[in-house]
């Protein structure tokens, strides 16, 4: 027998005018993706000398150069998309170990399962991202860790890191709407015609929960850059010579004092284009997402 | 938009929204701000500094100078503690807790050393032989885990108290060196030498208070049996960020700083107020390669990575331009250094780099070169990581502390390891920090074994005569450069700033990493 899809089919949400802030929200994410995924197309290597220390921003070097004389722009345009691939990676981890786990949880609410999971991701949430990130980190090194047959690079680690910090985030957003989705007729519709439960989550659950925590996810990318350059500021994310916006800040600080505004005040403000950017966005995208709800 | 119990709200957007004000509002500050324009002359009265204040990078919690030998715990116990014997304004080893020369034995196994008299500590003990006993005794126990241990040991059978004031050495083979150990262990109260916290020594200042990891405070020793100190006190503070300690030095609130940055020297340069001292000291960037391991077993791959070396890049980019090109592990401020050993080139010579690693049989090479997480290390490791590429060598960097870097190290854990060490305080211009390792016989060898430099290192700790010490270092430097063991691609220098409201600092004695403190006086 072949099944066909019997829930309710919801509406795509409808935008609403969006808002000054939604709007300004957009033009910082597309000043942040410009820089991060087409600057390192017409930037020079990241790690290509110039061959002048601590350059003034100007024409021949748009973001002026740092202490090793390379150009700022290169490494903060690699740096960004380097940050922005990490970020998404996490917040991708993240969601495919969070969104089964919340759908089950949410379609057992209040049974064993749910407490079994719910219960692990609070203990989980008890560890603050960055003393588990040192724990982590001050265990396996800064460089690569073999596990087994695979190489976890530094990268890998921070995306890691970052996807376990969010798990108990995304699975709680996923609990919240499947317990909400259960509640319906159809649900109860399909169980009493015998359609299997894996069925019942995996192709009917999944498709009417995934709006909300995709829209949470997408706060959360602007979360997760501010993480890793976090991270990577501390000496515990992205290691040089690789660019990350944290490790470039890390950098600059020494030279704030020498002059070198432009070290620390650039990568600084890519940062908080990113993070506002993607707030100000999610908050829009939450915000059709309720007036759909409220039709 | 007001919450119905009259309390106001305050919403993710409204935040986001005056977070955005409130950072434009900053940035345009910032932007306004620019950079303090050196002082040059300066009002105000000129007030006389009775208590000078030294900026250092850190404060460890642990203050014995017979625990280590580095200069960050140096630097604040050496107007505390005196050794045996020092060094006279040209860096010749005299007597200062001795009275007068050692007497060494015929066969060179003995050496019987006569105490000063007079000599109190700063709680009023006289000096006794017991007390330099006990020091070398502490220095000499592997138990101890001191630094200092790797200087005797294997040559320092033991020391006894002959009477009150006559200490005798014995060695298990002749070790002119000891000479230059005994210039440069201090001799500390046998009640102190294993104690943390603080050290007692017979010196110009007494410890007065330790605030552990922040700052350690000295005061003048009234009854020190040497010239009295202008100063009445100095202050250690610790001050980790180079350019807040650059800040603090151009606002008078320290006097000294250590660990200038070599970007920040021109502009101390420019500020009448302070003067730099950049000297040729025994200031080293250690460079280990683990030999008994592929592919740094096969000589062939180090000498490709050492001509491949941008040596030039590191000296310009990081060091400003002051730190010399290295060839061999030997610096200019080190006995048995050679001006005239040219094995590398300054810049980078790819093509034969690609040479030896196809003689090598390899195309390619990878590796991870381990390097301890200050700012210094990142630099040189990032720039020689640019320059290796170049030559079809990828080199990935692991960053670590000290304290896993050292454990690391010292089992062998790596492939190629780079950190920085000041090696003054403990070996003075001996090049033993340095060249201690690769006797095949040393505790913390990594696989090198060559029979020639044994034997020459054996010629060379034996010798009393600085001179045929010298050429005896000279001779290993060379094979060893040419061996491609331990390979730093510069020499830097020791870059030390102070106020001109002060005296100015030795820098003789800066070529054994020493601030003449107790020499200090307001001007």
């Amino acid at each position: 027998m072949v099944m066909t899809r019997v829930s309710p089919r919801r509406r795509v949400p409808r935008m609403p005018r969006m808002s000054v802030l939604t709007w300004t929200g957009v033009a910082l994410l597309v000043l942040f993706l410009l820089l991060a995924l087409v600057g390192p197309l017409f930037a020079s290597a990241p790690d290509a000398r110039t061959g002048q220390t601590l350059a003034e921003p100007g024409a021949a070097h748009l973001f002026g150069t740092d202490h090793l004389q390379r150009d700022l722009f290169a490494r903060t345009a690699e740096g960004a998309r380097v940050s922005l691939l990490v970020a998404v990676a996490g917040v991708g981890f993240g969601l495919v170990v969070a969104v089964p786990a919340g759908l089950v949880a949410g379609y057992f609410g209040g049974r064993w399962p749910d407490e079994l999971i719910m219960r692990t991701l609070e203990a989980v949430q008890a560890l603050p991202l960055f003393v588990f990130a040192m724990f982590v980190i001050g265990i396996t090194g800064t460089g690569d860790s073999q596990l087994g047959p695979v190489t976890l690079t530094a990268t890998t680690k921070v995306v890691l890191l970052l996807g376990v910090g969010f798990i108990p985030y995304f699975a709680r957003v996923t609990r919240s709407a499947t317990l909400v989705e259960v509640q319906e007729d159809y649900i109860d519709a399909l169980k009493v015609i015998g359609v299997p439960r894996r069925r019942i989550i995996a192709g009917e659950l999944l498709v009417n929960v995934l709006p909300p925590v995709l829209v949470q996810a997408f706060l959360w990318i602007g979360v997760a850059i501010f993480a890793e350059s976090a991270l990577s500021f501390l000496g515990l994310g992205i290691q040089p010579p690789r660019p990350s916006l944290g490790n470039i800040l890390g950098d600059a600080t020494s030279y704030m004092l020498l002059g070198a505004w432009w070290y620390s005040i650039i990568p600084g403000l890519v940062i908080l284009v990113a993070t506002v950017g993607f707030n100000l966005v999610g908050d829009g995208l939450g915000d059709a997402l309720d007036a759909d709800g409220r039709h | 938009m007001t919450a119905p119990h009259g309390v106001p709200t305050f919403d993710r957007r409204r935040f986001l929204t005056m977070s955005g004000v409130l950072t434009a509002g900053a940035l345009a500050l910032a932007a306004c701000g620019g950079t303090d324009a050196p002082k040059t002359g300066g009002g105000g009265e000129a007030k006389k500094i009775e208590t000078l204040t030294f900026g250092i990078t850190s404060i460890s919690d642990y203050l014995n100078p017979l625990s280590t030998t580095s200069s960050r715990v140096h630097w604040i116990t050496d107007p505390v503690v005196e050794s045996l014997y020092t060094y006279d304004a040209s860096l010749k080893s005299v007597p200062l807790l001795a009275d007068g020369e050692p007497e060494i034995s015929a066969d060179g196994l003995t050496w019987t050393i006569k105490i000063k008299e007079g000599v109190t500590f700063h709680n009023g003990d006289p000096l006794t032989a017991d007390d330099v006993v006990a020091t070398l005794t502490f220095v000499t126990d592997p138990k101890s885990t001191s630094d200092w241990t790797a200087y005797f040991v294997g040559y320092v059978k033991g020391a006894t108290a002959v009477d009150k004031r006559t200490v005798k050495i014995t060695l298990t083979a002749p070790f002119g060196v000891l000479r230059s150990h005994l210039t440069n262990l201090p001799i500390v109260h046998k009640a102190f030498v294993s104690r943390t916290d603080t050290t007692m020594g017979t010196g110009p200042f007494k410890v007065d208070k330790v605030t552990q990891g922040q700052q350690v405070t000295l005061s003048r020793y009234d009854t020190y049996h040497g010239a009295k100190p202008a100063l009445l006190g100095v202050v250690f503070q610790a001050v980790p960020d180079p350019a807040t300690r650059m800040v603090n030095l151009r606002e008078g609130k320290i006097q000294i700083m250590t660990d200038v940055s070599p970007e920040s020297v021109g502009l101390l340069k420019q500020d009448d107020r302070i003067k730099v001292h950049e000297v040729a000291a025994p200031s080293d960037i250690m460079t280990y390669f683990v030999v008994k391991k592929a592919p740094f077993d096969n000589v062939k791959v180090r000498q490709a990575l050492g001509h491949a070396m941008d040596r030039k890049g590191v000296s310009d980019i990081v060091y400003g331009g002051t730190a010399s090109i290295a060839q061999g592990p030997i610096g200019p401020a080190v006995e048995g250094y050679d001006p005239a050993l040219k094995i590398y080139a300054e810049t980078p010579d790819y093509a034969k780099a690609k040479a030896l690693l196809a003689e090598a049989g390899m195309s390619s090479l990878t590796f991870t070169l381990m390097i301890t997480s200050d700012a210094r290390m990142k630099n040189i490791g990032q720039v020689l990581v640019e320059g290796w590429k170049q030559a079809g060598i990828t080199c990935t960097l692991e960053v670590l502390d000290i304290g896993p870097w050292v454990k690391n190290w010292a089992v062998g854990e790596y492939q190629m390891a780079m950190t920085g060490f000041e090696s003054g305080f403990g070996a003075g211009r001996t090049a033993y920090t340095v060249l201690g390792s690769l006797s095949s016989l040393n505790p913390l060898n990594f696989g090198y074994k060559n029979d020639e430099v044994d034997k020459l290192l054996g010629e060379a700790w034996a010798a009393t005569d600085e001179a045929v010490r010298a050429e005896t270092c000279k001779k290993i430097n060379g094979i060893l450069a040419a061996d491609a063991i331990l390979m730093p691609p510069v020499h830097p220098r020791l870059i030390v700033a102070q106020r001109t409201d002060i005296s100015s600092l030795d820098e003789k004695l800066m070529g054994v990493s020493r601030i003449s403190l107790p020499a200090v006086r307001s001007v």
